[in-house]
């Protein structure tokens, strides 16, 4: 045993348990690299040296104050919300109205691409990685999907709730999450009526989004489900509305309490329970750091969040700043789920998202498709998103981005797809102009290399390697890597223009690299 | 073999390939040492189990959209049809009998011949209480076989998960899925299948991915130590990359194991000459490539198919006879070729459509989401003929304007579960259905 583990064991003994949380000064750029790939998707060798440089504190800061910081959202124009077309025009038969809801559903779901594009756009581009990897976060925690809500307009404004609070505070995010519409439609809350009660969102509110199960009774459930009863939306407006005669005003007995409580005092009490604080702590430290926290780091972090009234911020700083975030159970251990791994390549490589078409329908194929997780549970991520399928799809998409999918091929596919699309909606005027996105361009490696002054191919390999794997790898791997590139370019002039195919055939194979799938 | 060192990874493929091959002829040959090196997931196969019927296979086939139950299987005596679709209606004249009352499309002449030839068996009226009008709701209901919607898994996972003990994934390959991705019915809490639409989409697709930049790419991800756990179990980066290595050596081998089935070429290997048809539309073609996959002796259980198209609210008469000509040919070749082939008998086919169609059309010449609708089951070793009644077409007995089921969809994953996979279908289904009388 060490000095320093005599020392802690010392002080443990001493004064209570040592602080699972300790931070130290150590910082080096593969601290920087680990804490912007978790707490962000990852970053250009340029973004890691500012971080370093910065030292940890300032660095944690820089990622977790990202008011501070600041970043032009993604444009995108929402069309206002369409009433059904029953009460638009309550005059028409049932076919002529079917027909006006056919053509409400297909302009939804255009929209709805639409939004899942922007959202893309806006992880890839934001200059704060934080806020939108803890918008990721939050949707797969408070999950709602297309399928359910039918209404695209609903899941963006549910997005910019989730923006809105992501490192805010949780009070705030759970009652604005109960009243909000999408929530509503996905979980029916609108079913639940003071003589008809529907205790889906209850007893998924305890379940899955704060306290997990074992820690309430059935009785509990339905007692809240009693004070969520009235919440409603108005089909004319598409927001919610409060509608006190289905509102049950009784007296509830909720976990130990009782009154006649109604949303907040439900959330109130949920959050009063200790086990609340580290259901949260334990979800974050397990979508941020690895699986299966130890149980002191729980508590510690519960503690974090529990004393600062659940502002997330202190907590987040506490996990960012502490060793154990860093230790070798958190690095590289983590599987990148398709959102990371797609948005992690464009981010490492500075690749504009041109092609949000394809890179949507990219996520879908790797098995995540973003506003469709599969059930209220959320993405189970780790393992499961590695299945036969799954795993060329991960290649493959990624190799799609890099080569680009400008070619003749794609160009007429999209020409079809629009002609398709124009039968359908009958004039060009109804076509959005973001409805058809313009075809990906080959990655153009050779900026970088004549930049970076790269001389030779194992320069190349070595730049790439950094930049991507971000650590070193084995001689023998670098060497087949090496040996691979050396076929395909004319090493006598690493930066000729005419090296980029076989530049961007190692930047294929490093990221279909086992390495390249663990974050 | 097992007192044979593999040195590298292309050895190792190569030799397991050749033991996959081997096994397509000799299949109860394999020694145990074998398939450990063989089969990414060392675990004994289905087929290898005691008990399981390692000879049969099912092919599910969708009908995606919502089949017109009532211009598939037309009770052309019946006036109340008629008169509820004076314009879409099929003519007396032109069915093809069954009996005094009903007969099929005459463009499911291919249907009428398997019946004739005591192939398939029609089951009519099939559904579930309270049943739901919207596509997603509906197929989620067929997939999970929860009326409820609380269940997230499908039924044909759920079995997957059951054949396979301890903490094993089960092996992927058991159930293959012909769609762009595994369709819920597949998808157990364990298990997730493989699903392309192509095989050659299960291959690395970067530069020089015939030749040098293949080799690179699987030397890359060759595996370093044989003896590597089977999850992720080292909560460090050496357990995480072995865990990863493992699986792109498995998704290798499977998928080099299915193009090979399939006949198709990728990479550097050459696919045996196809027998692909012409004609017959893409349900033929992909129904082909499951035959292949089926004579090759894959491990495959379940095959998943499916075909579009379907939801006519508009313009039904020409696009439903497509339609029904398409599965009409798709499934006479698929037995043909499956008879000569001998394998008829170990192979069933079962069809299903989220919904039947609204008894009365629309003013489109279509029809719009309704209940209840017939469900095929093709096969040499079932009872062929009509299975339960019609339902009834009387006003008075529609569930808002659509057919009333008669008979639960559960019952008939009941008769397959239980009579064709061998296995207890009350555990998968989460509860006991009246089981069909499907089976000779």
């Amino acid at each position: 045993m060490n000095p320093i583990t005599l020392l802690a064991l010392a002080i443990g003994l001493g004064g209570g348990a040592p602080n699972p949380l300790t931070s130290c000064r150590d910082w080096s750029r593969d601290h920087a690299a680990h804490l912007l790939r978790r707490a962000g998707f990852g970053g250009t060798p340029e973004q890691i040296e500012f971080l370093t440089k910065l030292g940890r504190k300032k660095a944690v800061d820089y990622l977790v104050q990202y008011e501070r910081v600041p970043n032009d959202p993604i444009p995108i124009t929402i069309e206002p919300h369409r009433p059904p077309p029953r009460l638009t025009h309550p005059h028409l038969d049932r076919e002529e109205l079917q027909k006006l809801r056919t053509e409400r559903n297909q302009a939804s779901r255009r929209q709805f691409e639409r939004v899942v594009r922007w959202w893309i756009e806006s992880m890839v581009s934001s200059a704060r990685p934080l806020q939108e990897k803890l918008v990721l976060f939050w949707h797969g925690h408070l999950t709602s999907g297309y399928r359910e809500v039918r209404s695209s307009q609903l899941l963006y404004e549910q997005n910019l709730l989730f923006r809105k609070h992501a490192a805010g505070n949780f009070r705030d995010l759970l009652t604005d999450i109960t009243e909000d519409p999408a929530m509503i439609l996905y979980l029916n809350t609108q079913q639940n009526r003071k003589r008809k009660p529907n205790e889906n969102y209850a007893r998924e509110l305890m379940e899955l989004f704060t306290m997990g199960s074992g820690n309430y009774t059935e009785k509990d459930i339905k007692e809240a489900a009693r004070a969520f009863t009235g919440l409603s939306i108005d089909p004319r407006t598409g927001k919610t509305t409060f509608r006190s005669r289905r509102h049950d005003f009784g007296k509830k007995t909720f976990l130990g309490k009782t009154g006649d409580f109604d949303t907040d005092d439900i959330i109130d009490i949920i959050l009063e329970q200790p086990v609340t604080a580290e259901y949260i702590a334990r979800k974050f430290w397990t979508f941020f750091a690895y699986d299966d926290p130890e149980q002191p780091i729980v508590t510690a972090l519960a503690k974090v969040l529990r004393d600062n009234d659940y502002n997330f911020k202190p907590m987040l700083t506490a996990m960012f700043m502490s060793d154990a975030f860093y230790n070798e159970r958190a690095r590289f251990t983590h599987i990148k789920s398709p959102v990371e791994l797609l948005v992690g390549t464009l981010r490492i490589m500075e690749i504009p998202p041109v092609d949000t078409t394809m890179m949507a329908t990219g996520l879908r194929l790797m098995g995540q498709s973003l506003m469709q997780p599969p059930n209220v549970k959320g993405w189970d991520g780790g393992e499961t998103w590695i299945t036969t399928s799954t795993m060329f799809n991960r290649y493959n998409v990624i190799g799609n981005i890099i080569a680009g999918n400008d070619n003749p091929k794609t160009r007429k596919q999209r020409a079809r797809q629009r002609r398709r699309m124009l039968d359908t909606l009958g004039n060009e005027a109804m076509l959005a102009p973001d409805d058809m996105t313009p075809l990906q361009p080959s990655y153009d490696p050779m900026t970088v290399i004549k930049r970076e002054k790269l001389k030779t191919a194992e320069d190349v390999v070595d730049y790439f390697v950094m930049r991507l794997l971000q650590r070193p790898i084995k001689l023998e791997r670098r060497q087949m890597l090496i040996d691979a590139l050396k076929q395909h370019v004319n090493t006598r002039n690493i930066q000729s223009p005419a090296n980029a195919p076989g530049i961007r055939g190692l930047i294929h194979l490093i990221t279909s690299m086992p390495e390249y799938q663990l974050s | 073999m097992s007192d044979e060192t593999i040195h590298t990874r292309r050895e190792f493929m190569n030799k397991g390939l050749a033991l996959i091959s081997a096994s397509a002829t000799v299949p109860f040959f394999l020694d145990r040492t074998a398939w450990a090196i063989s089969d990414p997931f060392d675990t004994p196969l289905v087929k290898s189990k005691p008990g399981a019927n390692d000879e049969r296979v099912l092919v599910v086939l969708q009908l995606a959209g919502g089949n017109d139950g009532l211009n598939t299987v037309v009770p052309f005596e019946n006036d109340l049809y008629h008169k509820a679709r004076p314009r879409i209606r099929v003519a007396k004249n032109d069915v093809l009998k069954i009996n005094d009352e009903l007969g099929f499309h005459p463009k499911a002449d291919g249907l009428k011949q398997l019946y004739d030839d005591g192939l398939l068996a029609v089951v009519q009226g099939v559904g579930y209480p309270n049943p739901n009008r919207s596509h997603f709701v509906s197929t989620d209901i067929w997939s999970t076989a929860d009326p409820t919607e609380a269940t997230h898994n499908g039924w044909i996972g759920r079995y997957f998960d059951c054949s396979c003990t301890g903490m094993d994934r089960p092996d992927p390959k058991l159930g293959i899925a012909l769609t762009q991705e595994a369709p819920l019915a597949m998808m157990g809490k364990r298990f997730s299948p493989v699903s392309f639409n192509r095989p050659e989409e299960l291959s690395w697709r970067g530069p020089g991915a015939r030749g040098a930049g293949l080799d690179a790419f699987e030397e890359l991800n060759a595996i370093e130590h044989l003896n590597q756990p089977k999850t992720s179990a080292r909560l460090d980066e050496s357990g995480a990359l072995a865990y990863l290595q493992r699986m792109a050596m498995n998704a290798q081998t499977s998928a080099r194991e299915i193009q090979d089935a399939a006949g198709v070429s990728v990479g550097r290997r050459r696919g045996r000459a196809s027998r692909l048809r012409r004609g017959g539309g893409l349900l033929s073609q992909q129904l082909a490539m499951v035959r292949r996959m089926i004579a090759a002796g894959l491990d495959t259980k379940v095959y998943y198919v499916s075909m579009g198209g379907f939801d006519t609210h508009a313009g039904q008469i020409g696009r439903h006879q497509n339609l029904l000509t398409q599965l009409s040919q798709a499934l006479t070749s698929f037995v043909k070729d499956l008879r000569e082939d001998g394998l008829l008998d170990k192979v069933l086919l079962m069809t299903f459509s989220e919904f039947g169609r609204r008894v009365a059309e629309n003013g489109s010449q279509g029809t719009d989401h309704g209940a209840a609708a017939p469900l095929f089951v093709v096969g040499n070793r079932i009872k062929p003929g009509l299975h339960g009644d019609h339902p009834s077409l009387e006003p008075g007995k529609l569930d808002s304007g659509d057919l009333k089921w008669q008979t639960d969809f559960r019952s008939i994953y009941a008769a397959i579960l239980h009579d064709w996979l061998k296995t207890d279908a009350g555990k998968i289904l989460g509860g006991r259905f009246k089981k069909m009388g499907l089976f000779r």
